[in-house]
């Protein structure tokens, strides 16, 4: 397994693994290579294009990107493995503000405990009243914090219509309910929330939810049986036919598709 | 770990697209991507989607 699958693995969703497959295999082959080694189903990236280069000749190479989207270290996966997981966990262990105003590193610390609306309020607060001292510097850092915070939001409710809208309604309303928790103290973010709670629990997703359970329990069993066990693969073109015409029909034909590549 | 994009001074930001003409970055560089084609984004599918936590590109090969 490459590494960076393990790190994937260890680290869960603090950090986003993207495997680029780089000797042209192609994206079907090598997501079906992946399927058939195993390497499937702990939240990696998979695909054949090249978002950019490390300039390195020699495969596995990689490029380490900060939070804020900026190359921090690069070069060859094994020689440099170490160094990777030093930094990653130096990046989500405790955060460097730098020279960020005090008042201003609350804003953050509440939004990396998930807690957007009072991350909201604090930035506004600070707004408001940015005290005599710094003045500019404290109210310029805290107006960036609040487009931040408004940026998780947005980020977040657009990331639940993604999953509602291709085929993982069971995701989407766990982290609907988990958004409705963070965004209590905003009227406005907590109705936007609400709204979407009750659209994934309304009549139009009762059958998806019921679809989405079963799709789910087949898709890790393909995974965890790596070439796809063949009654998995074969209930799962079943359920793409049971779901036709809706998101679960075309995410089970998808894993279909993919598996079909594996077993070649 | 920098919380705030817009607290950054933000380095030039590199514009790379397809494979065939994929940007060498360096460190300190804010490369700017997006993919077509790839399994298992949940939705997230350019630069902008993966802010807030650390993201490990690594190129690999199944030869």
């Amino acid at each position: 397994m490459p590494a960076a699958v393990k790190l994937q693995q260890e680290f869960g969703d603090r950090i986003q693994v993207i495997l680029v497959e780089s000797q042209g295999t192609g994206y079907e082959k090598s997501v079906g290579f992946a399927l058939k080694a195993g390497w499937l189903g702990n939240g990696a990236i998979w695909t054949s294009q090249r978002p950019f280069s490390t300039g390195s000749n020699g495969l596995p190479s990689f490029a380490l990107l900060d939070a804020s989207g900026k190359v921090v270290l690069k070069g060859s996966s094994n020689a440099m493995h170490g160094k990777i997981v030093d930094e990653i966990e130096r990046m989500v262990g405790k955060p460097d503000y730098g020279d960020m105003p005090k008042s201003v590193q609350k804003v953050y610390k509440e939004l990396n405990k998930g807690k957007i609306a009072s991350a909201y309020v604090i930035a506004e607060k600070v707004i408001a009243k940015p005290g005599s001292k710094d003045t500019s510097i404290v109210l310029a850092a805290a107006e960036a914090s609040l487009a931040v915070v408004q940026g998780r939001f947005d980020s977040q409710v657009s990331s639940i219509n993604w999953l509602a809208e291709n085929g993982y309604p069971i995701r989407a309303l766990d982290a609907a309910k988990d958004l409705v928790k963070n965004v209590a103290k905003n009227d406005d973010m907590k109705a936007t929330a609400n709204a979407l709670v009750e659209m994934l629990e309304g009549d139009e997703f009762k059958e998806q939810m019921k679809w989405d359970k079963s799709l789910t329990k087949l898709e890790m069993a393909m995974y965890e049986n790596k070439e796809g066990d063949l009654r998995s693969i074969k209930k799962i073109e079943e359920l793409k036919d049971e779901a036709a015409g809706s998101p679960i029909g075309a995410r089970a034909e998808g894993l279909a598709y993919i598996a079909k590549f594996a077993k070649k | 770990m920098r919380l705030s994009l817009a607290y950054l001074t933000l380095p030039a930001i590199l514009m790379v697209g397809s494979a065939a003409d994929a940007q060498v970055v360096n460190v300190g560089d804010v490369p700017s991507y997006a993919f077509e084609q790839a399994y298992n984004t949940m939705g997230a599918s350019k630069a902008g989607d993966f802010l807030g936590k650390p993201i490990l590109v690594d190129f690999w090969g199944t030869r």
